[in-house]
Parts: structure tokens; sequence; C-alpha cells
């Protein structure tokens, strides 16, 4: 009897011990090892040659399977990628990399110098004469020593080292375009056209101090808005860019995310023709538009009213409060001052590929009707949105979302009266002060004076609208709860090796 | 024998004049494959670099001839936004179509046959007002809603079916069953619907003439009449709209292919319209130049064994 009291009390003792330790255990999250996921993509990648690849879902993947000699961070800012350190001369035109030893590629073949001279001698074309137009002021590759490069630049551009996060592919592959090989902490594993892309874990993975975890991650193409969201609620999907409206849907059960996405929604005018050559009716259209009200009613709430062509994604380019509030008065009055008291009448053309631009267009409508102005909206399909609306000379009015970069000459060049050939420069916009502040931009090599002059071009795009800020339209975006090490950046890009999963 | 080969001669003038067609067509739309690709994203410097690259900066006519010469040859050409031979991106789809399609014409013909005799045998009965109801109910609901009903009810809720994507029947017979089984019911509901009244209707048609009221009164029995003389004359307007649904579903349900997230030629084709992808759209429109008129002989040869009277030749 005794025994058999001390055997209960000693079991008692001894899961009392148990249990607390098992609290002990859940109370803190412990980071599973490998795993795998499915994330959804919408569009297919069109390319995985860094070569040729222009689609920003395709860089998502791209940016995971290889490495630059320079790395970004979720703030925008640069880090030590493939190249540990640089240097610039003086000049500013020449810049002097020296490279990370002990990195092999995905293929086993050892990274040196005579990658990243083939790379850069096949963006400038010099290798396969399909030059790469970012590139286009790099005008020498020289190999220095095993593991040191110089790139010299044609003209002085304090953008340069953003152009330096482009891939660095092996010189020993051939076809990039089937099997990319590169240095990332992701390895291509096969792509089923239509279907899916499957990356798995790089586990020599060096350019970097944080290793991946997860074993395997496969993207799935799925369009249709629905169809994700349902995939996410029957466990067949781990994360996934989700309409606004749908967040509340999957909120009870998955982390929502509303984050920048680096993108400026514009109703785009052609300052070519009357009446958007007169900044008076530029300015009317502005005071006319009330931001918020469209980002309550086309995107609920998940966006961020915009003043000048710069989102807060960049933080320290990013301005708040720059000029024109909402005032239909105010509105009245310049257009009567235009020359234009009883309003007039213009087509606003959308691409009905984008359902938030074609919303956003019809709260605009009512908003201008207010001020006597009559917007015929036309709904197009893309490619005649692009070649009629986009960059035709003889368009008028459109809307469209603008994607941005982590470099903001790359975003602010569309308004550079000489860009080449003015071919981005879809609003015909030609301002002095614009491209003397730009122009400085380029050129200045002090971090701080060029953060200045880049301000003060987006405070002349307040003052002057060539086109109507909108808003940055936020992504939301659904994940699984026990995803963690998600990181929002400038751009479309998901760092998956910062991803794991918790238990 | 002369018959068969006038029908090809007819099918190749066919194919040339839609080749030609297609191309002015997409040469006088606004936009072109370069400016698609470089979109918003891109740097429209690149415009002329890419235009060379991919041929575009050609006479017209060298460009329809290398591509028609190319045609002949075997070689499809190579897709401008895939970056990937055509003949391999449309084998890599011709089977999620092929399957789906062969899925839900089974599905018409098997439920939607017998259910068609049903309904009209039992057309003054109570039963056979509710089921003609519920095939009224099939032909009004649309395809994606319908399938996203069943994606909810299957995948969500019961957790038994995957909610999209596609396994080749080659892979893997069982998994290929499992994720083409809603969207074959997703697409059967309409066509089997459509048939159900088209064999009742038919049917009934053919019931109320001379011939079957002479059998009757000599005293064969309902079954016979109705399986051994009538369902062959009720037959031949069904097979036509057989024919015309096989034809859509193999041309590929680009909103079936969408809710299901399914590898199909419907998606492909309608996405190199959107891109302006000539290679592809050219190899598209003929696959499905040539579907139309394989089926079309299909459902004539059908005819001749149905229909004695076809045979004469």
């Amino acid at each position: 009897m005794n025994a058999i009291r001390k055997l209960i009390a000693f079991a008692l003792a001894l899961s009392l011990l148990l249990s607390t330790g098992i609290v002990f255990a859940s109370a803190e999250e412990t980071k599973k090892e490998g795993g795998e996921i499915t994330v959804a993509i919408s569009n297919e990648p069109d390319s995985f040659d860094p070569f040729i690849v222009i689609g920003a879902d395709a860089f998502n993947i791209v940016y995971n399977i290889y490495d630059g000699l320079l790395l970004f961070n979720p703030d925008g800012s640069l880090m030590p990628g493939l190249a540990e350190s640089y240097t610039v001369s003086d000049d500013g035109l020449t810049y002097d990399f020296v490279l990370k030893q002990g990195i092999k590629f995905h293929d086993g073949s050892d990274f040196n110098a005579d990658d990243v001279v083939y790379t850069y001698q096949t963006y400038t074309g010099v290798i396969g004469n399909t030059p790469v137009s970012l590139f286009d002021n790099v005008n020498g590759v020289e190999k220095v020593g095993d593991y040191e490069v110089k790139l010299s630049l044609a003209e002085l551009d304090a953008g340069f080292p953003y152009k330096c996060i482009r891939p660095i592919c092996s010189s020993d592959n051939a076809d990039n375009e089937t099997n990319p090989i590169g240095t990332g902490a992701y390895r291509f594993v096969e792509y089923i056209p239509g279907q899916s892309i499957t990356l798995e874990k790089y586990a020599d993975y060096a350019t970097t101090d944080e290793p991946p975890v997860l074993d395997k991650v496969t993207f799935k193409v799925m369009s249709d808005s629905s169809a994700k969201l349902m995939a996410m609620q029957s466990g067949d999907l781990d994360f996934a860019e989700i309409a606004a409206k749908d967040a509340s849907i999957l909120s009870s059960s998955f982390n929502i995310v509303n984050e920048v996405s680096n993108t400026v929604q514009v109703m785009g005018l052609n300052n070519r023709v009357e009446p958007f050559n007169n900044l008076k009716v530029r300015q009317a259209l502005t005071y006319a538009i009330n931001k918020d009200m469209i980002v309550q009613a086309v995107m609920y709430g998940a966006g961020i009213p915009l003043n000048s062509h710069m989102s807060p994604a960049l933080g320290q380019y990013y301005e708040e409060n720059l000029t024109y509030p909402y005032d239909p008065e105010k509105a009245k009055e310049l257009l009567a001052e235009a020359g234009y008291p009883d309003g007039f009448e213009f087509k606003l053309v959308v691409p009905s590929a984008y359902p938030r631009h074609v919303d956003t267009a019809q709260v605009i409508k009512e908003q201008l009707a207010q001020i006597g102005v009559t917007a015929d909206i036309e709904t197009v399909e893309w490619a005649t949105f692009l070649s009629d609306a986009l960059t035709s000379v003889n368009s008028t009015a459109w809307i469209v979302g603008i994607t941005g970069n982590i470099d903001p000459s790359l975003i602010l060049d569309i308004y550079w009266s000489k860009s080449a050939d003015g071919a981005r420069n879809w609003f015909g916009y030609h301002s002095d002060a614009f491209d003397a502040a730009f122009e400085a931009a380029q050129v200045e090599l002090d971090p701080a004076a060029r953060i200045q002059d880049y301000k003060d071009c987006c405070s002349i795009l307040a003052e002057e609208v060539p086109a109507i800020y909108l808003e940055d339209t936020n992504f939301t975006k659904a994940m699984n709860p026990s995803l963690k090490g998600y990181a929002t950046y400038p751009i479309v890009y998901t760092c998956l090796r910062k991803l794991y999963l918790a238990e | 024998m002369k018959y068969y080969l006038n029908k090809l001669f007819t099918l190749l003038v066919t194919l040339v004049l839609i080749s030609i067609i297609t191309f002015a067509v997409f040469q006088i739309l606004p936009g072109d494959p370069i400016t698609v690709m470089i979109g918003v994203d891109g740097n429209a410097s690149q415009y002329e670099i890419l235009k060379q690259q991919y041929g575009l900066d050609k006479p017209l006519i060298e460009q329809y001839l290398s591509w028609a010469t190319g045609f002949i040859r075997g070689d499809l050409g190579i897709s401008m936004k895939y970056k990937l031979p055509v003949a391999e991106l449309l084998a890599e789809r011709i089977p999620a179509t092929l399957t789906l399609a062969i899925a839900a014409l089974l599905l018409t013909v098997l439920i939607g046959i017998p259910v068609g005799i049903w309904l009209a045998r039992h057309n003054n009965k109570a039963s056979g007002f509710f089921m003609s109801m519920f095939s009224q109910l099939g032909l009004a609901i649309p395809s994606f809603w319908g399938g996203i009903l069943l994606i909810l009810l299957f995948s969500v809720t019961l957790r038994w079916l995957p909610s999209g994507g596609y396994v080749a029947w080659a892979k893997d017979p069982i998994q290929c069953m499992r994720t083409i089984a809603l969207p074959a019911i997703s697409l059967a509901l309409g066509t089997t619907c459509t048939i159900i009244r088209y064999m009742k209707n038919t049917l009934l048609d053919q019931m109320g003439s001379d011939y079957v009221r002479t059998a009757l009164s000599k005293g064969v029995s309902e079954n016979a009449v109705v399986y051994r003389h009538v369902l062959r004359n009720a037959l031949i307007p069904v097979i036509t709209v057989l024919g015309m649904l096989a034809t859509d579903i193999l041309a590929g349900s680009m909103i079936t292919e969408n809710v299901f997230s399914l590898p199909g030629l419907g998606t492909l084709i309608i996405n190199s319209i959107t891109s302006r992808d000539l290679p592809l759209i050219q190899s598209g429109v003929m696959y499905i130049a040539v579907i139309v008129t394989l089926i079309n002989m299909l459902v004539d040869l059908l005819y001749a064994v149905i229909d004695p009277r076809a045979r004469v030749r």
C-alpha cells in the first residue's frame, strides 16, 4: 500500500514537472528546420535569364536564385553581396569591387572575377550583342585579380551602385533560360509552364550569413482571386497576394499584411495637348479630386494618398504634405481663371485588365462632375492601352499604376525631357527646373545632397502636377500563421531565405 | 475516295486563309508584342533592340512567309512571350485540355442521353417535372460560379478533392482523376443539361410521328419502339449539338481553366492574344481550325453509322 502510494506520488510529481516543461516549450516559438511552402503568383515569369527578364513577378524569383555584386535591404539601402566592398575613384567614373571568396555556384563551380567579367560584358553587349540598356553607361569591364574587378563608366552616375544588384551569372553556363544557375539561397529545380516553379534550398549558400531554412518553395501560377482564396482555405497555399476586400474573409485564420507597394497610381495627362498644357487646369483637377475617398472606395482603405511621384516605400526621398489638398471651390476658381468657366470634356482611358483603375476612373468621374468637368471613360484591353494611351503622343488622359524601383532615378526619369529619345516620357512633360534637379542628382556623390536633389524633384512635380498623383495602392498579403520572417521590400521581392515555419 | 480528298483540299485552303487573316488582323490591331513585353516596368529604349531581336523590323510579307515555311516543315516557331518553342508549349497544354474534354464529354453523354430519354418517357409525371426543372437550373448556372461552389464544398469544407492544379494521367492516374473531377463536373453541368433537353425534345418529337403509332398498334413494346427505332432518329440532332459542344471544350475553356488553375489551351491562347504573341496565336488558331474540321468529319461519320440514308454516296 505504502509502495503504491509512493509510486502514485512519484508519478504525479513527474507529470507535474513534465507539464511545466511543456508549458515553457510552447510559450516560446521554435524555428522548425526545413519545411515546404507554396506561394501564389499572378503572372507567369517571362524568363529566368537575367539578361532577358523584364517582368516584376519574374524578378521576384530571379533575385532568389541569383545574387548581385550588391544586395538590397527592406528599407532600400544596399549591402555587400558577391562583392564584399567597393571603392569609387575621385572622378566617380571607376568602381573597384573586391569579391568574396569561397562562394560556389549551384552546379559546384567556383565564383570568381571571371564570372563578373562575363556577366557585365554580356550586360553591355560585348558578349552576345544583346545589351541591357540599363548598363549603357558602362564602357569598361576589367579583371584586376582573381577576386577583383573594375567597372568604368562613360559618365558620372551616382546611382550606379543600385544597378549592381543585378544578377551575376556563371561564365560556364550557356543556358540561363532553362537551367538558371546562380549563387543565391535557392536553386532552380523545375518550371512547368502555366503551372509552377519549384525552388529548393541551396545548402552551400555563403553569400550572406543568413542561411536559408525552408527546404522547398513552390510558386504556383494562379490568377483568379477566388481560386486563391479557396486554395488558402483548403491548405493548398501558404502565401498569396489577395484583393483588399478579401482580407476580412481570411483574417480569422491567416496573418494579413498590408504593405506599401512602391507603386504610384496616377491619372496621367498628356501635357502636349489642350487643356492639359495649362498649369491652372492641372492644378484645378488636383484640387477637385478627393484622394482619401478613392482609397476608401476602391482599395477599402488599403492605400496611401500621394502628392507627388514618390511612394513612402522609399522613406528617405518621400515628403509628406506637399501642395494641393482637396478643395473643389478652389478648383472651380482656377478653371475659370484658365479660361474654362463652364468646364470641359475629355477622354479618360483605363485598362480592363486592372479593375482597380477602372473603379478609380468611376470615382474620379463623379468628383470631376462637381466642378463641371466631364470625363468620358473608355475601357480598353492591355496591349491597346499601352500603345494607344500610354505611349501615344495623341493620348489625353489615362489611369495606370507605375511600378517603383530601389533607385529613385529609375522612378523619376519618366519626367526627364532628355531620356533616350524621350522614350519613357509618357506625359510629354518638360521642365527646366526639374531637368536641372534631376541631372544634379545623377552626378551628386554626396548621399545627403543627392537625397535633397531628389526631394526637390518631387516638390517640383507636386507643384506642376504633370499627372494627378492618386495613391500607393497597398499590397495585401495573406500567409499561413506559422510562416514567419516575412519582410517588405520596396520592389516585388520576397526574400525566401528569411522565411521559416514556427512550431 | 474522291470525297475525302476533296475534304482534305478544302481543309488546307481553309487553313491557309485563316493564317493570312490572323496575321493581317494582328498587324492592324493596336499594340505589338514588344510594347507589351516592355509594359510599364521595362525600359522603353530597349524597344528597337528587342524589335530587331524578334525579327519584327522585317517587311510584313517576309515575316509571314518565314512563319509559313517554318510551319509547313513542322517548325511552329518560338513564342515571344515564353521564349520557348511553340510546339513544346502546345504539347504541354494539350493533355490538360484533352483530359478535361474527354471527362466532361463522357459525363455529358453517359448522363445526358439516358436522363433525356427518361424525361421524355416520364414527361407527364411529377418526377419528370422536377427533373426538367433541375436541368433548367443546370443551364442557368454560370460555369465559374458552379465551379467555385464545387470547390467550396469539396475542397474547402469536405477536403476530399484539391482546389486546383493538374496532374497528368501519365504521371499519376489517380491524382489526375482527382484534379480533373471538379472542373469536369463544372463544365459538364451546362453541356449535360443542354443534351438532356435536346434529347428529350427530339425524342418527344419523334414519338408523335406516324411510324411510332403504327409500330405500337402492331403490338411492339414501347421499350422496343424507343430503343430500336426512335432513338436512332432522335440522336441525329443530338449528335450535331454534341459536336458543337465538343469543339467548344476542345478549343479550351478559359473560365474553367482560370477557376481551377488548369494549364490548358484556353488560357494559353487568350494570353497569347493579350501579349500579341503572333507565333503562338497562329499555331493556336490552326489547332482550333483543325479540331473543328476533325469533329465535323467525325459527326458526319456518325451520321452515316446511325442513318442509312446518309451512307449513300
